[in-house]
């Protein structure tokens, strides 16, 4: 039973069940437990604390069960808000229980010495936490490798005490010389312990590093030690570390400690030929100022002189000597080394390196398809000179040449992700997400890449009129997230029975993580707009997909505060400094325009959703009770009217803040579709259509005297004269002349979909407007004809919304034709035969490989037109039985 | 240089660039979480100086009486971290907490096409214990060497003699 309800999710009722079972047999240890973990599942921590304390009085020897009560505690300080309560009370209460058993040496394992230690952290006893590591409890802390030392080395950091620090690190740093954070934590210790001029006592025999002099000799010393075996890199990044930390806090520049550039030139000798060089120096790149970047430059280029002095290329003989070059590459690139370029001199200096990526093909010959090619950095690198081109002097042909590129450079290296990841993005970029489905499952991506990456087509496929791969794809990332629930609360509860307290404030974070997800929350309401228009086709279809969705128009399902941001965007390699290319920064800002973004999707499903229970009133017998209706909530017209001034007002807030388009790197996110929202002036006719439903609401079972000429004239001419403004906008041509040469306006697609959405949310409010009329209607027809003296007259509210539906069918007739006129099958077209891009390499393998793309894109471009077309046939049968 | 710790949910959200290599699986979050929870220690993850991830090991022990032994359930290293000794290092972190939990052996499960990852367990110390049939399912079913290395306890190393014939994988306890 416990099973179904789990399934169904009612896990309050799991807890009931035993809490029941419980009153029946009250020293049965087996409810009791399983009780316990009902709360769990449902994260009722004080529950879970009467629980545990029920069980360990019933069995007083079992400790688990005490510490369950503990645990409890510490998550109840945990998720309350008053921090003073949880320092206060909470923390406190849980630190006397656990020590009263330490008191009474009732202590046996390792789990319960490492709660005391959450506690005490917990409540920053830093002393008292290291005193528990220094004494005989510490003796069962044995699972985890090095972790006395390590802990204790934490607490002392955070004491300020740092002569202990710097001892304890020295010493964890003597058994492993590659530690990256051991070494960043003693070189502060070192130089907090320089800040305080602090003086080893005259007879003291400890070893304490207790200036940057000092740090520096121990540096070298460690370096020294690896002479003539695998040279570890830590000691020489740790070098360049301390430079890094002295600059910080004592004095920039610092040059006390050696010459920075010489240092960097001298680990590009030792490590350039690993893949991981530019990695480990990227973030000591900018301890140089701009002169002394210039001079490492020009030391490392003049190590890579592979061109013959009439500029024939040489080219590398080996797997590390190109390996040494692409790093070469890639710390100039970095110390911004190519954007001193002009167009024309990186247009040949891509030219090389895919001529170099060719060659150095060669050794690679025996990889399986597994590995990807050594030299797919040369390609990546061209294409990123390629993208500069493109981005900075507006050449769009070029982005067609890097497709062929990188499509040519994945038939070599099937598993770059780097390539499917670029090319992914800039198909979308030109509108065709065609190719993308197949490059997406190529990568695998599954679980919970969903959350993390699923952005890279979730933001394009709808968008780009897609729409039976944007069900299928929202479908399989809202699977993740709704099963994600389900399960982590079962590993909550295995936490508890394996004592692993340290993961379950770990586990319950990262439910909440996920559960707060902008990924979840966006696909949610991507899905349930589409879901509600894509195969509705008569209002009554639409009124029973509102009923299915269970949607309370008068609550955001969206904890807007609680919001993260999980998208990954470190994946894509990026060798640009920081300066030109912030991917943190777009990812913040693309955040904000995301949510903002959110905000109107997540108003306009509850406003559809609301509208169609106004009209389905009707059918209810609502009766009011100090304004709210006797099921307690909020008559749904005032809902409405809220929803709409809230709406009305957000759109106004993002034209003052997201107007402008932010130009995101192609590294980054991608754009909402906010600013196109916006600038075509979408909203102002769902808004008009709104005001026209709250007026025909406002008729009550139309009421003569209230019938108002300007709003009847409103209801009958002002938004079809929108809605033909908007089509006369988007009636441009696929293909348009940019400086002498064809370019494809990829804008169209996004633009025809928008406008797809806006009628097919106008049919919903005529449909309810339908809904208002029509039983007005019939009553008063069948009345006058009964009664042929004292006729009723008819308002004119019915003509005027007849003439409205008639309109808007024709415009939507029109807007039809224009879509079903940009697919390419109907134009004729053969984009390969109109010289949108010059072939970037004069040889067959690329000309088919050109021809293959067009193909491609063709075939997609046909496929949203076609999903469009279809989708709007839907909408005017839909408007065909709308008409009174 | 890197940073060695234990693996914590939150990087769960930044390996893609470890997993999106066509070797390394991803798997449901209940699989990664019932090895944090039961076996957090042996879940470990080496961190780049950039903060990368450069790859992690899975693993846990299991067993009864001198069966009781370290297992290796994934070790992966993003491509472009290979060949710096890191798999060796996080297997012989490995094999310390397992010293320390008194086992008496590691084993690992390896594709036995998988020609430079044998090799590596060769180098590190690790044996072909038995061939396991079929292990790995797919288009084509793939065998698996079960390779053993013994630890210290396990003083005349009876737990690495090499057993003469292949097993099926319902056989494996």
């Amino acid at each position: 039973m416990a099973i179904c309800y789990r399934e169904i999710h009612k896990l309050d009722l799991i807890a009931d069940m035993y809490e029941n079972a419980h009153k029946k047999r009250p020293d049965n240890e087996e409810i009791l437990t399983a009780m316990f973990m009902a709360y769990v599942r449902l994260g009722n921590h004080k529950k879970q604390q009467q629980t545990a304390m029920t069980l360990h009085k019933l069995k007083p020897n079992k400790n688990p069960y005490y510490f369950w009560a503990i645990m409890s505690i510490v998550m109840q300080a945990r998720n309350c808000t008053d921090k003073n309560l949880a320092q206060k009370m909470f923390l406190p209460l849980a630190e006397r229980m656990t020590k009263k058993f330490v008191d009474e040496g009732k202590v046996e394992a390792e789990a319960e010495v490492q709660m005391y230690l959450i506690i005490l952290e917990l409540m920053e006893k830093w002393e008292d936490a290291l005193n528990v590591l220094e004494g005989p409890l510490s003796e069962k802390l044995v699972s985890e490798l090095n972790f006395k030392e390590t802990k204790s080395t934490e607490f002392y950091t955070k004491l300020g005490r740092w002569k202990e620090s710097n001892i304890a690190y020295r010493k964890l740093l003597c058994s492993n010389r590659d530690h990256m954070y051991w070494w960043r934590e003693y070189i502060n210790s070192a130089l907090k312990l320089e800040e305080e001029k602090w003086l080893p006592p005259d007879d003291s025999k400890e070893l304490v590093d207790y200036t940057g002099e000092k740090a520096l000799s121990f540096i070298k010393e460690c370096q020294e030690k690896d002479k003539g075996s695998r040279q570890e890199r830590g000691p020489y990044l740790a070098h360049l570390e301390l430079i890094k930390q002295a600059q910080k806090t004592i004095c920039d520049p610092c040059r006390i400690y050696g010459d920075p550039v010489e240092l960097l030139e001298n680990y590009y000798i030792e490590f350039g030929d690993k893949f991981c060089c530019f990695s480990d120096l990227r973030a000591y790149l900018d301890i140089l100022n701009t002169e002394e970047q210039s001079r490492l430059v020009e030391c490392i280029m003049s190590k890579n002189q592979y061109k013959e002095s009439d500029g024939t290329l040489i080219y590398v003989e080996n797997i590390k000597q190109m390996q040494r070059h692409i790093t070469c590459l890639q710390l100039c690139r970095c110390m911004s080394a190519h954007v001193k370029l002009t167009k024309d001199e990186k247009l040949e200096l891509a030219r090389e390196l895919v001529d170099r990526h060719k060659n150095g093909l060669k050794f690679g010959k025996e990889l399986l398809t597994t590995d990807l090619q050594f030299c797919d950095s040369y390609l990546l690198l061209a294409v990123a000179l390629l993208l500069d081109v493109w981005q900075n002097h507006g050449e769009n042909s070029l982005v067609w040449q890097i497709i062929v590129l990188l499509e040519l450079g994945m038939k070599e290296s099937p598993s770059s992700f780097q390539m499917k990841l670029l090319l992914i993005r800039l198909y979308c970029t030109m509108g065709a997400f065609g190719p993308c489905p197949a490059l997406y499952d190529g990568m695998e991506i599954k679980y919970i890449m969903n959350d993390t990456l699923g952005h890279i087509v979730s933001n394009h496929v709808g968008r780009l009129g897609h729409f039976s791969s944007a069900c299928a794809m929202y479908g399989t990332m809202l699977r993740f997230f709704t099963f994600n629930h389900k399960e982590t609360a079962e590993y909550l509860i295995a936490s508890y029975k394996f004592g692993s307290f340290t993961k379950i404030d770990e586990f319950v974070r990262f439910r909440d993580r996920l559960q707060h997800s902008l990924q979840y929350a966006s696909a949610t309401a991507e899905r349930m707009l589409l879901d509600l228009v894509l195969e509705t086709n008569s209002h009554v279809s639409t009124e029973q997909m509102i009923m299915y969705m269970e949607i309370d128009p008068a609550q955001d399902k969206t904890d807007f505060d609680a919001l993260r941001d999980n998208r990954n965007f470190s994946v894509i390699l990026s060798w640009d400094p920081t300066s030109i290319c912030d991917v943190e920064k777009a990812k913040q800002h693309s955040y904000r325009e995301e949510v903002a973004w959110l905000k109107i999707r997540n108003l306009t499903l509850r406003i559809l959703a609301a509208s169609v229970m106004l009209g389905q009133e009707i059918d209810h017998d609502h009766q009011m009770n100090n304004g709210l209706s006797k099921d307690g909530k909020q008559p749904i017209h005032n809902v409405l009217y809220d929803l709409k001034n809230k709406l009305s007002q957000h759109v106004q807030n993002c034209h003052e803040q997201f107007s402008q388009e932010y130009k995101y790197p192609i590294q980054g996110p991608f754009r909402t579709r906010l600013s196109t929202f916006l600038q075509g002036n979408y909203f102002p006719v769902f808004l008009e259509m709104l005001e026209n439903v709250t007026y025909v609401h406002s008729l009550q079972d139309i009421d003569i005297d209230k019938i108002d000429d300007g709003k009847e004239e409103r209801l009958k001419t002002s938004v079809t004269k929108m809605l033909k403004e908007l089509l006369e906008k988007n009636k441009v041509c696929m293909i348009y002349d940019d400086n002498n040469c064809k370019s494809i306006n990829p804008d169209i697609i996004e633009n025809m979909v928008l406008l797809s959405e806006a009628i097919s949310h106008l049919c919903v409010l005529f449909g309810v407007c339908y809904r208002m009329l029509k039983p007005v209607k019939t009553v008063l027809s069948r009345r006058n004809k009964k009664k042929k003296e004292n006729i009723l007259p008819i308002p004119c509210t019915f003509d005027n919304y007849n003439t409205l539906v008639k309109d808007v069918e024709k415009v939507c007739q029109e807007i039809h034709k224009t879509a079903s006129e940009l697919d390419p099958v109907f134009l004729s077209l053969d984009l390969s035969s109109l010289n949108l891009s010059q072939p970037f390499q004069d040889n067959n393998e690329y000309a088919e490989m050109e021809k293959e793309m067009w193909k491609s894109i063709e075939v997609s471009y046909q496929q949203s037109f076609v999903e469009i077309t279809e989708f709007l046939h839907k909408k005017l049968q839909y408007l065909s039985g709308l008409h009174l | 240089m890197t940073t060695i710790r234990q693996f914590t949910c939150d990087d769960l959200f930044r390996f893609n660039n470890v997993n999106l290599d066509p070797l390394t699986e991803t798997y449901g979050l209940p699989f990664y979480m019932q090895y944090m929870a039961h076996w957090p220690e042996y879940f470990q993850i080496a961190e780049s100086p950039s903060g990368d991830i450069m790859g992690y090991i899975m693993g846990k022990a299991e067993g009864n009486g001198d069966n009781w032994h370290g297992h290796v359930t994934a070790l992966t290293v993003a491509p472009e971290y290979r060949r710096l000794g890191l798999a060796a290092k996080l297997m012989s972190n490995l094999e310390e907490i397992s010293e320390k939990k008194r086992c008496f052996f590691v084993d690992l499960f390896v594709r036995v096409s998988n020609k430079v990852a044998v090799d590596m367990y060769n180098k590190l110390g690790y044996s072909v214990y038995r061939r396991v049939i079929e292990y790995y399912s797919g288009d084509v079913d793939e065998d698996a060497f079960d390779m053993r290395k013994a630890l210290s306890r396990d003083v005349e190393k009876k737990s690495v003699v090499p057993l003469g014939h292949p097993v099926r994988p319902e056989e494996l306890d």
